[in-house]
């Protein structure tokens, strides 16, 4: 169990913040939208994405290989559903 | 229709292109994910997703001549800036689950009505929006939530790239 710091790119912008390794990422995702005044949308219609690929709202971020320094980037919409 | 259609007064517009040169100006930000951020001249944005050699595997112009009053309009090109036909992209287009069984989806369809270009079929995009069967999900209601990053990821994610 550690204290990171990562790098949150949404809108367009880097919000850095502090979490505990172990928290889930749902906890960073409400406080970023919060930190990015973002918060018409429900952290649920968020993806957050490292290396690309898109992390579980509801797993450990250690878990999911997010540790001190790398960047998640938040988006809007689902990762999984095809043509609206 | 024409997304490039004057609609929204220019200095109006070019307030509200300042979405792209903050994206311009924070572009190291996106150096993770491989993308490669132009300085945008209005009313365009350009973003490459390039490879490991920095060489563009492909482009997304948005067309932001009225934005925000009217949603962003996505194009694929080539390097070379020419837009992308839907056979040279066919190749890379990702499929999605249906959400209750089915046939998978994809996010590129064929022409768009207003460019004749293939469009990115997802909310937040001009093509999506002003299609006949989406009218009902209007850009009023996500105006200032689905912001040009958005867009783009969506633009990138639609596509099978190299994994990073």
């Amino acid at each position: 169990m550690a204290t990171i710091s990562v790098n949150c790119v949404i809108n367009g912008k880097t919000i850095p913040e502090t979490v505990e390794d172990h928290a889930a990422l749902q906890a960073l995702i409400e406080d970023v939208l919060k930190d990015a005044k973002a918060t018409a949308r429900p952290a649920a219609d968020w993806t957050v994405r490292l290396d690309g690929k898109p992390l579980d709202h509801q797993g450990r971020l250690a878990a999911q290989g997010v540790t001190a320094g790398v960047s998640l980037f938040f988006s809007l919409g689902g990762s999984e559903s095809g043509a609206a | 229709m024409r997304p490039s259609e004057p609609i929204l007064d220019e200095r109006v517009a070019r307030r509200t292109f300042a979405e792209a040169e903050e994206l311009y100006t924070n572009r190291a930000a996106f150096a993770p994910i491989n993308w490669v951020i132009a300085e945008p001249v209005f009313p365009e944005l350009r973003v490459d997703r390039v490879d490991h050699e920095g060489r563009s595997i492909v482009g997304v112009i948005l067309g932001l001549r009225n934005y925000d009053f009217l949603p962003a309009s996505v194009r694929y090109v080539n390097p070379a800036g020419q837009p992308l036909s839907f056979a040279d992209l066919a190749p890379r287009i990702r499929l999605y689950p249906a959400p209750a069984g089915g046939l998978p989806r994809q996010r590129i369809v064929e022409a768009s009505s207003a460019t004749g270009l293939p469009f990115l079929c997802r909310p937040g995009t001009f093509e999506y929006h002003t299609h006949v069967q989406h009218r009902g999900d209007r850009w009023d209601d996500h105006r200032g939530q689905i912001s040009l990053q958005s867009v783009l990821t969506d633009a990138f994610d639609a596509l099978v790239l190299p994994e990073l």
